[in-house]
Order: C-alpha cells, then sequence, then structure tokens
C-alpha cells in the first residue's frame, strides 16, 4: 500500500476543502433549523424534507469523498452553498464573511477537488503494483510548460473579462449616439443587472464565436495530421445521412427564412393591433397599399409604434427581472 | 484525435452559470458577474490549450519492448517507451493493454505521468502467462488532460503485437527424465522382437537364409557348427499426433484448459521422443483450411521446432474438421511406415470419426487421447462462471457419447484422461507399439 500513499494524501489535500465547504454549510443549515424555519412559513413536511436533503448531501459527501467521485464531489459545494442561501433567504449569517467571500471560497474549493481528480486517478491505476519507471529530459521547459498551463489560459481569461467589460463600456457610449426611444431604453437596461449579464454573455460568444472561426480551424490544421482529420471524417456515424441531412437543411433554411419573415410581419401587425388598435392599423395598412393617405399617418404609425414598442420592452423587461428575482426567491428562499 | 468533454467542464459551466445567477441577485456584487463571464472564457481557452497540446500528444513516439518468446513459468519483462521531441511537456495517463491471459506480477501497466520535453519516459512492468499458445498485446491508450480535467485528447496506439508462450522446462525435463528411466528398465529403444540392432538377444544355429554377416565365428568354432548371433531389434517409432484446437479444448479457467493440459503433455511427449530417438510430428487440427502440419522428424531441432509451433497455437475459430486435418497430415506429413497417430480431442465438437477408420486401414495404429471435461473442471472458477461452464459440460457430453459409440464402432480406442495422466498414457501406449516392432 505504500506506493499509493503519495497520490492519494495529495488528491485528499485537494479534495477535502470541497468537502469542508460542503459540510460546513449543511451543518450550520442542520444547526440553526429553529432560525431557518422561523424566517419562512414552510409547512412541516417541507421543512422534513430540507433536513433529509441536507442529511443526504452529507452523506454524499462522505461517499463521493472515500469512493473518490470528484465529479460528485465537486459539484457538492455549490449545492450546499446555494441551499444555505436559500436557508437564510440569500443572506450569509456569519458576521466575518460576506457572500462574495463565500462565495469566492465556494469558487476555490471546486477547483481544488478538480484538480484533485488528477490524484485520484493516479492513485487508482498505480494500485496495482509499484511503478516502475525511469524518465529523462532537460529541466528548463519546467517553467513554460508551467506557464502554458496555468499562467497563459489565466492571463487570457483575464484579457477576454477585460476586453468584455470594455465592450460593454463602448456599447453603452454606443447608446447615446443612437436617436429616441432606443438610446434611452438601451441605456436603461444595460445598467441593469440582467442587461449586463446578457451583454456580456452575448459579447463573450460574440468573442468566442470569432475565436472559434478562426482560433479552432487554425489550431485543427495545425495538431491534426491528414490521416487523423480523415479517420475523425470518416468516424462519423453515417456520412450519407450527414450529407443528406445538410442537404434538407438547405431547403429548410430557405423554407425557413420565408416562415420567419411572414411570421415576424404577422408578429408586427399583431402588436401594432395590440398598441394602436385594430382600426388604426388597417387604415394604416391600407394607406401604405392605396397611396391614398397621407404618408405623415404612416410616419405617426411607425414612431408610435416603435415609442410604444419600447416601452413595451422595457416593461417586460422590467417583468422579467422581476419576475427572475420572484424564481430565485422562490427556489432559494 | 479530438478533445472530448468531461463532467467535470459541466460543473465549470455551471459554476459560471451560479456567479452569473448570484451577480443578477445581488446588484451590488457585479463581480460576480464578470466571474462567471470569466469561467466560461476559462472553459474555451482550456479547450484551445489543449487542442494546441495534441499535436505534441501526437508526435510523440510510443514502443512497446518485449521478448517475442516466454515459458509458462517465466516472467515477461515489457517496456514501453515514449520519446517526446517536442518543447512541451505532456501530462499523459498511460494505459498498456497486456494480453488477456497474462497476470500482472510486478510494476503497474497504467500511470499517470508527465512526459518532460525533449524527453522520455520508460515504463516497465512484469507479467506471467497463464495459457500456452499466442496471445496478442492489446492497444496503447495516452490520454492528456488539461490541469483540472476538464477535456481530455485520447490517442489509441493499435498495433499487431504478438507474445509466444511455450511450455514451461518442468514438462521437458519430465519428458526427458521419463525417457531416462524408460531406458534404464527396458532398455533403450529396443523390444523383444529380434532383428537389427546392437543389443544382443542369443546365439542360435545357423538356418538357411540367415545373412552370413550375423554369423557368429568365435561361437562357431567352439560349438563346431554354424552359429548365428542374434540382436534385438532397434524400432524406431513413428508418431503423429493430431492436436485439436477447437474453442472446447480452450473452456474453462486460464491455465487449467483441456489445450494447456494436451499442449504440456505433448511438449513432454516430444522431449522424452527426442531422447529414444522417434521420429515425431505434429498436426494441427483446426476448423477448415486453417490446419497445419510440422512433418515427421527427428533430433533435438526437430522437437524444438514443434515446441515453437506449440507456443503459437492459435485457437480455432469454429469446430474443428477432423478429416482435412487428416488429410493435410496425409499429405504435408512424411509419413513413411506405420505411424502411431495421437488424435488428442476433447470429442465436444460435432466432428466424424470415420476418416480415422482410413488411417486403419493403411496399417497405422489410431489412438483417440481425450481429456475428460468433468476431469478438468475448473475449481477456480466460482458463481455463474462456474455455472456456465458445468451447462457447457453437460451440453457437450451428449456429442461425447455419440463419438465414442461411433469410436467403438470403428474399433478405434479411446483413452479418457485426466490432468495427471495424459503424459503417462500417451507414452505407455507408445511403448507398447515399440514393444509389438514399432513403426
Amino acid at each position: 500500500m505504500k506506493f499509493i500513499q503519495k497520490d492519494l494524501f495529495l488528491y485528499y489535500i485537494f479534495a477535502s476543502p470541497a468537502a469542508l465547504v460542503g459540510i460546513f454549510f449543511s451543518v450550520s443549515l442542520l444547526t440553526n433549523r429553529s432560525s431557518v424555519i422561523n424566517s419562512f412559513y414552510m409547512p412541516l413536511i417541507g421543512v422534513a424534507l430540507a433536513t433529509a436533503l441536507e442529511f443526504f448531501i452529507l452523506g454524499l459527501i462522505s461517499f463521493s469523498l472515500i469512493r473518490r467521485k470528484v465529479s460528485v464531489l465537486s459539484i457538492l459545494p455549490i449545492l450546499s452553498f446555494f441551499l444555505y442561501m436559500a436557508g437564510y433567504g440569500m443572506q450569509v449569517k456569519m458576521p466575518p464573511l460576506t457572500v462574495a467571500m463565500t462565495m469566492s471560497t465556494v469558487l476555490i474549493s471546486t477547483f481544488c477537488a478538480l484538480a484533485s481528480f488528477k490524484y485520484s486517478r493516479a492513485s487508482m491505476l498505480s494500485r496495482q503494483g509499484k511503478v516502475i519507471l525511469r524518465r529523462d529530459g532537460p529541466a528548463g521547459y519546467a517553467i513554460l510548460n508551467q506557464m502554458l498551463d496555468y499562467a497563459f489560459p489565466l492571463t487570457l481569461v483575464v484579457l477576454l473579462t477585460v476586453t468584455v467589460a470594455w465592450l460593454i463600456g463602448i456599447l453603452r457610449q454606443g447608446f447615446t449616439r443612437i436617436p429616441g426611444p432606443l438610446s434611452s431604453l438601451g441605456a436603461e437596461y444595460i445598467s441593469t443587472n440582467i442587461g449586463q449579464a446578457t451583454f456580456g454573455v452575448l459579447v463573450l460568444g460574440a468573442v468566442l464565436w470569432i475565436s472559434k472561426q478562426f482560433v479552432e480551424p487554425l489550431l485543427l490544421n495545425y495538431s491534426l495530421s491528414k490521416s487523423q482529420a480523415l479517420d475523425l471524417l470518416l468516424s462519423e456515424d453515417d456520412i450519407y445521412q450527414k450529407m443528406r441531412r445538410k442537404k434538407e437543411l438547405k431547403l429548410v433554411s430557405l423554407r425557413g427564412w420565408v416562415l420567419l419573415s411572414l411570421f415576424m410581419l404577422a408578429l408586427a401587425i399583431g402588436v401594432t393591433v395590440y398598441l394602436e388598435g385594430l382600426e388604426y392599423t388597417v387604415s394604416s395598412l391600407r394607406s401604405l397599399f392605396t397611396g391614398s393617405s397621407s404618408t405623415t399617418n404612416f410616419d405617426k404609425l411607425i414612431h408610435d409604434g416603435f415609442n410604444s414598442i419600447g416601452e413595451s420592452i422595457t416593461r417586460f423587461v422590467i417583468q422579467g427581472e422581476n419576475l427572475i428575482r420572484i424564481l430565485f426567491k422562490i427556489l432559494f428562499g | 484525435m479530438s478533445v472530448k468533454l468531461t463532467r467535470r467542464a459541466n460543473i465549470v459551466v455551471l459554476l459560471a452559470a451560479a456567479s452569473i445567477a448570484l451577480g443578477l441577485i445581488f446588484p451590488s456584487e457585479i463581480p460576480f458577474l464578470y466571474t462567471g463571464l470569466a469561467l466560461i472564457a476559462y472553459y474555451y481557452i482550456t479547450r484551445y490549450v489543449l487542442l494546441a497540446k495534441s499535436k505534441a500528444l501526437n508526435s510523440l513516439a510510443v514502443q512497446r519492448i518485449h521478448k517475442r518468446t516466454t515459458t509458462e513459468n517465466s516472467n515477461l519483462e515489457v517496456k514501453i517507451a515514449i520519446t517526446n521531441k517536442t518543447a512541451l511537456a505532456l501530462n499523459l495517463e498511460l494505459v498498456d493493454v497486456y494480453p488477456r491471459f497474462f497476470r500482472l506480477k510486478d510494476g503497474s501497466n497504467s500511470l499517470i505521468t508527465s512526459v518532460p520535453a525533449r524527453g522520455f519516459v520508460e515504463l516497465t512492468y512484469y507479467i506471467k502467462p497463464t495459457s500456452i499458445g499466442a496471445h496478442d498485446f492489446g492497444n496503447t491508450e495516452l490520454i492528456l488532460r488539461d490541469p483540472f480535467s476538464l477535456f481530455f485528447v485520447r490517442r489509441i496506439i493499435e498495433r499487431k503485437d504478438e507474445v509466444y508462450v511455450a511450455p514451461s522446462e518442468k514438462e521437458m525435463a519430465r519428458g526427458v527424465l521419463v525417457s531416462f528411466a524408460s531406458s534404464m528398465y527396458t532398455g533403450g529403444l529396443f523390444s523383444r522382437v529380434k532383428g537389427e540392432g546392437f543389443e544382443f538377444a542369443e546365439l542360435r544355429e545357423y538356418v538357411y537364409g540367415d545373412p552370413f554377416k550375423s554369423i557368429a565365428w568365435s561361437a562357431t568354432a567352439r560349438n563346431n557348427k554354424l552359429m548365428v548371433r542374434q540382436n534385438y531389434s532397434e524400432n524406431p517409432l513413428n508418431l503423429m499426433i493430431i492436436l485439436d484446437c477447437g474453442e472446447t479444448m480452450a473452456y474453462g479457467e486460464a491455465g487449467s484448459t483441456k489445450l494447456d493440459y494436451a499442449c504440456r503433455a505433448v511438449a513432454s511427449l516430444v522431449s522424452y521422443v527426442a531422447r529414444r530417438g522417434d521420429f515425431m510430428g505434429i498436426t494441427l487440427m483446426r476448423s477448415s483450411r486453417e490446419s497445419s502440419v510440422l512433418p515427421l522428424s527427428r533430433g533435438t531441432d526437430h522437437a524444438n521446432r514443434i515446441i515453437r509451433e506449440l507456443s503459437r497455437i492459435k485457437l480455432g475459430t469454429g469446430p474443428s474438421d477432423l478429416e482435412t486435418a487428416l488429410k493435410y497430415s496425409l499429405a504435408f506429413g512424411n509419413i513413411k511406415g506405420k505411424t502411431l497417430f495421437f488424435v488428442i480431442s476433447d470429442l465436444n465438437s460435432e466432428n466424424d470419426l470415420t476418416p480415422l477408420r482410413k488411417l486403419v486401414a493403411m496399417k497405422h495404429e489410431v489412438v483417440v487421447i481425450s481429456p475428460y471435461t468433468p476431469l478438468f473442471e475448473a475449481h477456480g472458477l466460482e458463481g455463474v462462471e462456474r455455472a456456465i461452464y458445468s451447462i457447457n459440460a453437460a451440453y457437450q457430453y451428449k456429442t461425447r457419447e455419440k463419438l465414442l459409440r461411433q469410436a467403438m464402432k470403428l474399433e478405434i480406442p479411446v483413452l479418457d484422461v485426466g490432468p495427471e495422466d495424459m503424459f503417462e498414457k500417451i507414452v505407455m501406449r507408445a511403448e507398447s507399439l515399440r514393444a509389438r516392432g514399432g513403426s
């Protein structure tokens, strides 16, 4: 057993923070059950279920730590953290700790647990016998490789996040330049959390999508040999099916565009009817086709329509935000 | 070779979602929002870094070094050498699949290690065979992971790599010792039949037709009448073994199958026969057109050739075909004169023994040596495996009964043998033929 102890020891070193964080949150909730129950109008069955869930999580933590189920163990700090937050009405009731500190602890412990996988796997692989290994090579490349493994991705991540923040700033400024209701709508929207989140994800998605279009083919071209690329291609389930699907997709996409346009038109008309009334819409549409009516009527329709749409979107967004908040409250307290 | 996702990568996405959600819930905690975005970015960047590193994985030179042949009781040293010519060190998971019927004795065939940049790694492990014959190594698998094991790239190195396991030296020594013991008690190659040879038998009076060279002149002078010297005849045997390599011969516990015992007995017999100066050949009986023949010959070199052939035995893909094996044996077996055919078969596959009648008609002697399945019952098997083995043995018993009745009709002796007495029964049968005049 001596030969597996090093890897096993390292596994426990890296995995235990996640287990401790999970245990900490669960035990904290279990020991202060009365205060948790008092803060909510929870039915008795709900309390029993919540208690059972906490015990279940505690059991799961022990099981995953001992049986080396790293994936399960990594998810438990997040789960127990959210349960804890739910229990205390989205608050951290530990005076020196704030939400930010607690979440950072959860993040670090989860990543520690993820790092423990390597040692868990190593101990499992070498349990059959002592590894007889001979290794040699210049040590000078070690720093380069550590940088590539840790520093390089971290730097890129920071750069990318800063880029996203910068792009959001540019977008915010850009909203001031566009006319009328859109600028106020956009500025108001982007200043909210949900707006920042949506824009952040969208901008990051765009950056990643662009990198996928350029970086990934470049990397694939660099890392795959011709035969491997061919193998990869041929390893697809059924090339014929794939090609046929692609062909069908082309037809569908054309039809799809037509349908989408029709749908958008119907939606626009529907929204106009909803906002301005049927009579007004019909007369405006008639004037659009017959040309008998003055253009000012149609302009007014467009202007009013956009104004109303903007207001409605703002209303919907605010309602959406409230809805999400309510959802979180329902789910997590 | 593409980058594959793991469950742990999904956890990072979940963590990102959780961070973004917290950013939404707490308007003052906007950094959470960016932490979430950073986690998503990390997810993708790690993937790209791994994709770039897969080039280095692809260019690793991997070699498996081991001896091609080994014997049953000796350990085989296997080395996996990985040479990295790139400037990237790689944290690899290495799994080398050794043959199915080998057991790991020392070291480990799998590990996680770092392959240094412009360096090499050499993993050594020792395995021991349990069964005789040719065994295939499996693939060598290299898995490259990122530091948090979110993604992985797998490289599978497929290569045809065989190792041949010959019967142990103990079996050969047994044959030699039995041969030595037999020559002490029965005297070399001699039978009670008088004829050409060096061993003196008796003196008798000359009768018409006796060769002049056999006249014993000193005895003639003493007795004043023509006397001839008679010797015991030397009777080298022609032995052709027809060994069934059908799949039923390999049922049971690894190392204790009928085929394993049969191979050991043949190895003992070969060394025995080589010492006695007899001729010996072997026909490996498999399904149609897969049979192979090593013709009759004698000497140590030929014995080694047969043992090498035994070490390369591979199980047939279907039931063995006796008729084709006999045809091959007669056509390519260099059979001259009376030959003793040992057919070693468990008689468990649907076969027709009628072709053996042809051998009897050609004045050859035929004996069927049949390893009796219940005697080879795998005591090491347990639970479901044992039940399957028993059901299979019971089912095959019907086929065996049918073939035994057929052999009886053909007047071909069938000897039921167990793991311990197989070699002795074969030797006894060979010596009885020698006593009756040999080939």
